[in-house]
């Protein structure tokens, strides 16, 4: 077997290590681990699509959103019938999260992708407002009064465990979903599914002419991403446990998400991380010296990017330096 | 609900909102059909018209229609500062860029508009009477409005027809190379397409307070762009007359969706035709990708 195509996830796994330590050992800094950990797990997710195929999803936070309405129901059915030990109820929401996710894109996919590019953008621009004002006008799930769980939680396992579920195990569960979202972005890019995604990305009808199955790959890699931040939005409705529309659909995900993975570099396993790990530190910084001007600030930052760095600082860092160890372990 | 009459004033007001619709969508087709560059914050460009039209009123007591042209140098200037600072070094790159690009560009003006002008809903009245047709009274200003739009739109199509730059424009949009081997300047047919599809929608913006009942704030476009893009869709993506019938239709279509929805009373209809410009969107790519304009 070769190990050799796996030495890249050691600097992942020591920046995790480290992560994680920092968590364990400090737990007054646990709020910016916490962030650190949401986004990163959010770029990634978001660069499974974006930068494998190129196609991207303005609606992206309704994924998000709809991960938190699935966990939240099914929190909220499970407690209502019966009274499970908690791994089961956990598992079950989180299960039922991303499945809800993967629906979405299931449906607005296999639409949305038979569509070249800009085409697919505009099926998914009114996806997130959309899907708000359908659950606000009907009034379905709590509607715009919204969804609040933990009265459920704390009836059916007491107050202690309420706290450790919205502290201590939602932090915990959103390392899992962050480890889960690197190891699956790295696991596709050293795939067969990969190199087909990577010929699709250089050239759509090439790569159908090639015996890639287009539309199929690029539904793959958008209902993987959904269901990824399906469960991002279940660990963000176990810290939370309520939900309100307008919160929820917030616009301002899908923006983090789009900086944190163009900043990181498009594409690759290890951007996201670092601009994940930048942002989070940014943000923390900003929300308490400008409160409410990130976006201000973010979408400057995102036209820079655009115009001045379309690599990213891992794609700058791979061409600097070319052919050397940085640029085999940095994928 | 059965009187003809009831269903014909609403068809009447639909058709007078499909107006502006049409006029604030032109643009979106022009930059699409010419630059090949989405603009993915379209509805950021009509909120910025609307403050134009807000202020110009407020302060210097001008007439929305008057500010409309205001607006639209605001937005002619705005173009071709955007074309030669930013859109012109990313032009032939990858589309995702163009996409994110102009995304963020969205984002910027509303956090600008939030910051400068507070997110406070304002608003004002211009009120011209009402013109009674067939038992029914339309408000003037909106008659008024969906002329001025028209017209407009008919300008275009004379400016492209039937002048030298129209003509260029057009040569473009067949083949930029065989226009550059005509003598095209094609840099500056781009600089020239984006400001005035950006002018357009600004002054449409201006426009839209004629329509908006809920008044003008920095979060306002954001419905525009869906809607924008579901009448963009339904006119064919790259043209701007498509775009302007595809208008129309979308006015009536709204209108009458609303009032359906109001009868059955199942649905809060105001946040549910919201989401039916989004359904409409992915029913028309799946159903008439090329539009209803195309055969």
């Amino acid at each position: 077997m070769d190990f050799k195509k796996y030495y890249p996830l050691i600097p992942m796994f020591i920046i995790s290590v480290i992560l994680l330590a920092v968590r364990l050992a400090a737990p007054e800094l646990s709020q910016i681990v916490s962030l650190a950990l949401f986004y990163v797990a959010l770029g990634e997710a978001f660069n499974i699509f974006t930068g494998l195929t190129l196609y991207v999803c303005f609606g992206y936070v309704a994924f998000v959103a709809l991960g938190m309405y699935g966990s939240g129901l099914a929190l909220k059915y499970i407690l209502a019938t019966s009274n499970p030990p908690l791994v089961t109820t956990i598992l079950f929401s989180f299960a039922v999260a991303g499945f809800f996710a993967f629906i979405l894109a299931l449906v607005v996919g296999s639409i949305g992708l038979r569509l070249r590019g800009a085409f697919f953008a505009i099926a998914t621009v009114g996806l997130s407002e959309g899907l708000k004002n359908f659950i606000e006008g009907t009034g379905i799930w709590g509607g715009s009064s919204g969804l609040i769980i933990a009265g459920d939680l704390i009836s059916s396992y007491g107050h202690e465990t309420y706290v450790f579920v919205s502290t201590e195990l939602a932090d915990y569960l959103m390392f899992a979903v962050y480890v889960l979202s690197l190891l699956v972005m790295f696991l596709i890019t050293k795939s067969r599914f990969g190199y087909g995604l990577t010929a699709l990305k250089e050239d759509e009808d090439v790569a159908n002419v090639m015996g890639v199955n287009t539309v199929r790959y690029k539904l793959m890699t958008f209902v993987i991403s959904a269901a990824l931040a399906g469960m991002i939005g279940a660990t963000k409705m176990l810290k939370d446990l309520v939900i309100y529309p307008p919160q929820a659909f917030a616009i301002s995900y899908t923006v983090e998400a789009i900086v944190i993975t163009m900043l990181g570099g498009l594409g690759t396993v290890t951007g996201p991380v670092i601009g994940g790990l930048v942002y989070s530190i940014l943000k923390y910084m900003l929300t308490v010296s400008f409160p409410g001007l990130q976006l201000l600030i973010l979408a400057p930052v995102l036209i820079a990017v655009c115009v001045l760095f379309p690599y990213g600082i891992v794609g700058w860092v791979k061409r600097r330096f070319r052919g050397t160890l940085i640029d085999y372990l940095l994928v | 609900m059965a009187d003809p009459g009831y269903l014909a004033f609403y068809i009447a007001t639909g058709l007078l909102l499909g107006t502006f619709y049409g006029l604030a969508t032109v643009g979106l087709s022009f930059t699409f059909g010419i630059l090949k560059i989405l603009n993915s914050g379209h509805g950021s460009f009509i909120m910025i018209g609307a403050y134009v039209s807000y202020w110009s009123f407020v302060i210097l007591g001008l007439p929305p229609l008057v500010s409309a042209l205001l607006a639209f140098l605001i937005g002619f200037m705005l173009g071709l500062g955007l074309y030669y600072g930013i859109v012109s070094r990313i032009l032939g790159g990858p589309e995702l860029i163009s996409l994110v690009l102009m995304f963020a560009m969205g984002i910027l003006l509303q956090e600008f508009a939030k910051f400068v002008w507070t997110p406070t809903i304002r608003g004002f009245t211009w009120d011209l009477g009402r013109v009674s047709l067939f038992g029914y009274a339309y408000p003037t200003t909106r008659i008024v409005g969906g002329v001025v739009s028209a017209v407009i739109a008919l300008g275009l199509y004379i400016f492209l027809y039937r002048t030298k730059v129209g003509r260029a424009i057009r040569s473009v949009v067949e083949s930029a190379e065989g226009a550059t081997l005509c003598g095209v300047n094609v840099n500056r047919i781009y600089a020239i397409s984006l400001a005035i599809a950006l002018g357009l929608t600004i002054a449409s913006g201006g426009l839209a307070t004629l329509y908006v009942s809920g008044g003008i704030e920095p979060y306002m476009g954001d419905p525009y762009t869906t809607r924008a893009f579901a009448i963009a869709v339904l006119g064919g993506l790259t043209s701007p007359f498509g775009a302007f019938i595809a208008g129309l239709l979308f006015g009536v279509i709204e209108n009458l969706s609303y009032v359906l929805l109001s009868l059955t009373n199942v649905a809060n209809p105001f946040s549910m035709t919201r989401f039916i410009a989004f359904a409409m969107i992915l029913v028309v790519l799946l159903v008439r990708p090329q539009g209803i304009m195309r055969r």
